[in-house]
């Protein structure tokens, strides 16, 4: 886990997760509500997609 | 479609069947790894759709049974009319549309959203507001234009006194949110032939519009600043 919890970041998650098959659509909303987010669900919504790169690609 | 119809078809939503496995059934069964694959991505998206709901609480300012029964009151984020306990929408806890179509998980979320968007007042664009994407807006409360028709019909006499008295009261940013709920209010205009609705919200966009001449001159006098 990182404590980067920069929208660059997550946009970065995002585009590796899409190279895995995952929703763009869904992504890029997390992308679009980021802004609004508060610093804990920020955190989250990171931490989740880290999680599930690392799992997808420990699948390889 | 009449109110009735609606709940009809919530009622349906709510009594659909549920698939255990929430499993992706354009997948290979014979696939372990595919199967794996998507196991993966269906409990990542679980855990971000939690994470939604908690925005949606945020946003609404309490939970479902913390929902104010009634009245009127602007927080940061969101204008919220209370006008009974809310509930999150049909689609968005069953994953399903209401012909029973597995949701993509955007749309999950987007429905989840949406949810907020009738906390705080049947379709004022929330969605949109926090987002700060007024496209969004648009196509997050016209998907609701019927149940706001019903909405407004029912309460709308008394939402609107408290608006206008709200938006006298209001500061720069929460007229903000007015604003962006009036533009949505002209966008649904457009988009219905229903006279009684018509009347009924066309006189209250008139009203408001003392609003946007708030608006305009708190404009002017920060610039003058």
């Amino acid at each position: 886990m990182t404590n980067n919890n920069s929208k660059e970041y997550l946009e970065k998650l995002v585009v590796e997760l899409c190279k895995e098959g995952e929703d763009k659509e869904e992504l890029s909303l997390w992308v679009d509500l980021y802004d609004a987010l508060t610093e804990d669900e920020r955190t989250k919504i990171i931490f989740n997609l880290e999680k599930e790169l690392k799992a997808l690609k420990a699948l390889k | 479609m009449s109110f009735d119809e609606i709940e009809k078809l919530s009622n349906k939503a709510s009594e659909t069947k549920i698939d255990p496995t929430n499993i992706d059934h354009n997948i290979d069964p014979e696939n372990p790894e595919a199967l794996k694959k998507q196991e993966i991505k269906e409990d990542a998206q679980n855990e971000r759709f939690d994470v939604a709901e908690d925005v949606v609480e945020r946003i609404a300012g309490c939970t479902q049974e913390e929902t104010p029964k009634t009245g009127l009151r602007l927080t940061s984020n969101s204008l919220n009319i209370g006008v009974g306990p809310w509930k999150l929408v049909p689609e968005a806890v069953h994953g399903k549309t209401m012909a029973g179509e597995k949701l993509s998980s955007k749309d999950r979320i987007m429905y989840l959203l949406m949810s907020a968007v009738n906390v705080t007042g049947y379709g004022l664009g929330v969605t949109g507001v926090i987002t700060g994407d007024k496209k969004m807006v648009v196509a997050g409360t016209l998907s609701y234009a019927t149940y706001q028709i019903w909405f407004w019909k029912k309460f709308g006499p008394k939402v609107i006194k408290d608006l206008i008295e709200l938006a006298k009261k209001a500061k720069i940013r929460q007229r903000q949110q007015l604003i962006i709920f009036l533009r949505t209010v002209e966008q649904i205009l457009e988009e219905t032939d229903d006279v009684e609705f018509q009347r009924l919200v066309g006189g209250m966009v008139a009203r408001l519009e003392t609003v946007k001449i708030l608006e305009n001159e708190q404009i002017k006098k920060n610039d003058k600043q």
